[in-house]
């Protein structure tokens, strides 16, 4: 077990290293020199050269990218261009947001998709199952700013009952919580339907069954214990893609969160924002695949012994 | 033979898959006796319909079969009366089933000492885990698994293929069942391992007076653990008779042939020999004795009629015409 999880930290740090060149060298090839971008476009040329020189951007990639990782390894992503505050503690500020966003939705796409997914494998081919089926494919394919807006519409402009956006207190969390756990719950829905239709093929269910062991048993202890092990993968990848920030819903409900720091990024050429909020984002990325390959010998004990 | 230590039986069991194509009537018309503490061997090549009858008793049958015809009696109590929740009752605590698979019949990720205490705590609801524990340690050294306490905590990719047999038998075993089906329990396992476990079920058959349906291809698991046999062919019981009697004197042309397929190692042939033909689809049987197409004997009538199973001397009978008098006599 041990060994298992030192290996995947181990295969997971090269693959860190490679994303944060990856990213380095996209932004490299980008035109525009990030000095004029800072100073504005009537600065004078010579003073232009000057800086990029005592900024070290003259010397080779390779040096600034050891330079750079060496600093990021310290916690220092640079400084932002636009807003001259430290790129750290800028999305220091916007991931909690994004957190509670991630940990809300995430939930909503639980406690929806896998019992969905359950009740859809056990009723098969009836009405029941079309309905739940038919409410997830709906979930996976509205586009997620639609889904936001038409609530919006509703619950805030009709009803009045939640606020249109913000972030602030545990009303603002639940529109966006839902719709983008929605999406991510009929994922989840199909794949643990599919999962457990396979699985309640298998012998052992059989034996189970002649154990005399109740069907709903049979189903939760011994079909959905193995059918969860893809399910989680993919629950927990789907959390670090939240983690990583909801570009749409954060910007359709105002959430000033690790999605929102990066258009804005883009939006004004900020580079070194841009480059330290993508990296983390791929960071947090990496981190959960490992937790779900860590999770993935909790249920598997055969991975447990590798 | 409905004498008082018949301990189980089956009467005209009937079950059939309602299939896009038409019924398929897999079991058509079976009837089997088991006495207490007795083995009774089912025989027959893939499809005719051994293991269905199995799933029939257990009532695991898989959509779209379904008993249509017949009674299950255990302990003169009919299961197929039964309802859902007493029927979880009645499976693995009073009939149990092993089944042919022991690499995939045990679940990957639980232990099997865990999974063997699923079956006394799911029957036994006074018993503590502890107690459960204890009862499944001492069912692994009852069925020869080495090391006993050690292997309860060991998940089933950990054994052999011999040892999960093993651990389906205690887990089959030990609830005390009245009977046991065992369905092709050794045709996954090699010819060493097999001898060891037909032993052991025998064994454990004397010792707590389980009765055994053994289901198998293989006249050699019969006449090692059997006391009685049942020859079935497409659906349908052709031959049956005490296991010694069979094997001296094998009546039915199927059986002949059964036997006669199985090569002897006081002769030397250039080919074995084989029952010709295939197996018939069970969608278009034949009109008369679902043997005719296949049989070296077959007669006029037998295209014609489906014989019924004609009881001769020596504890025999026989689904044929060969052995029907009348028949015989008039000459057809």
């Amino acid at each position: 077990m041990g060994k298992y999880i030192t290996k995947r930290i181990l295969i997971s740090i090269p693959l860190m290293i490679a994303v944060v060149l990856v990213v380095f060298l996209m932004l490299q090839v980008l035109p525009g020199n990030p000095v004029s971008v800072m100073m504005g476009e009537k600065a004078n040329p010579a003073v232009i050269e000057r800086v990029t020189e005592q900024m070290g951007l003259n010397d080779p990639v390779l040096v600034r990218f050891g330079r750079y990782l060496i600093d990021a390894l310290h916690g220092d992503l640079g400084i932002s261009y636009k807003l001259n505050r430290p790129i750290a503690t800028l999305i220091g500020e916007a991931f909690p947001n994004t957190v509670k966003l991630a940990i809300t939705a995430a939930l909503v796409a639980w406690i929806i998709g896998i019992p969905a997914g359950v009740i859809s494998a056990i009723k098969k081919d009836t009405l029941l199952d079309r309905f739940l089926m038919g409410f997830s494919l709906v979930g996976i394919s509205l586009p997620v700013f639609w889904a936001a807006m038409l609530m919006q519409f509703i619950f805030s402009a009709q009803l009045g009952l939640l606020p249109i956006s913000g972030y602030t207190t545990w009303k603002h969390m639940i529109m966006p919580a839902f719709v983008l756990g929605w999406a991510s719950s009929g994922t989840i829905a199909r794949l643990t339907r599919s999962s457990l239709l396979g699985i309640m093929k298998n012998d052992y269910i059989r034996t189970a069954r002649a154990k005399g062991i109740k069907e709903s048993l049979v189903v939760v202890r011994h079909g959905l214990k193995n059918a969860m092990i893809p399910v989680v993968t993919m629950m927990a990848m789907q959390f670090a893609s939240l983690l990583s920030g909801a570009v749409m819903t954060e910007t359709v409900f105002g959430i000033g969160g690790i999605g929102v720091l990066m258009v804005s990024a883009v939006n004004t050429r900020d580079m070194p924002l841009l480059q330290g909020s993508v990296i983390f984002s791929t960071m947090i990325i990496i981190l959960g695949n490992l937790v779900a390959d860590i999770l993935y010998s909790f249920l598997d004990p055969k991975i447990r012994e590798q | 033979m409905s004498s008082s230590d018949t301990i189980f039986q089956i009467k005209g069991l009937k079950t059939q898959f309602f299939t896009s194509k038409g019924i398929v009537p897999a079991v058509d018309g079976v009837d089997v006796t088991v006495k207490k503490g007795e083995a009774v061997g089912l025989v027959g090549e893939s499809g005719c319909g051994k293991s269905m009858t199995a799933m029939s008793v257990m009532q695991l049958l898989k959509y779209p079969g379904r008993v249509v015809e017949g009674e299950i009696l255990l302990d003169g109590e009919d299961l197929l009366k039964k309802t859902k929740r007493e029927m979880d009752d009645i499976r693995g605590n009073k009939v149990s089933m092993i089944f042919q698979e022991p690499m995939t019949s045990l679940n990957p990720v639980y232990t099997i000492g865990n999974q063997v205490s699923e079956a006394i705590l799911t029957h036994e609801k006074n018993v503590s885990k502890e107690e459960a524990k204890q009862r499944a340690i001492d069912i692994f050294r009852k069925v020869g698994i080495p090391e006993p306490e050690k292997r309860y905590s060991v998940f089933p990719h950990q054994l052999s293929g011999g040892l999960r047999q093993r651990v389906m038998i205690g887990m089959a075993m030990v609830c005390n069942p009245q009977l046991m089906i065992a369905d092709e329990p050794t045709t996954a396992l090699d010819v060493t391992i097999e001898a060891q476990i037909l032993y052991l079920m025998n064994q454990l058959q004397k010792e707590q007076g389980t009765a055994i349906v053994m289901i198998t291809h293989n006249l050699g698991v019969v006449a090692e653990s059997c006391d009685y046999v049942y020859v079935m062919y497409a659906g349908k019981i052709m031959e049956e008779a005490p296991v010694r009697e069979l094997f001296k004197h094998p009546m039915h042309p199927y059986t002949y042939g059964l036997m006669n397929s199985i090569p002897k190692m006081t002769e030397s042939k250039e080919h074995l020999y084989t029952i010709k033909g295939l197996v018939p689809n069970l969608l278009h049987l034949p009109q008369g004795c679902r043997f005719c197409p296949r049989c070296d004997k077959a007669m006029k009538i037998c295209t014609m009629y489906q014989p019924d199973l004609y009881e001769t001397e020596d504890g025999h009978k026989v689904r044929c015409f060969l052995y029907n008098k009348e028949v015989m006599n008039s000459g057809k």
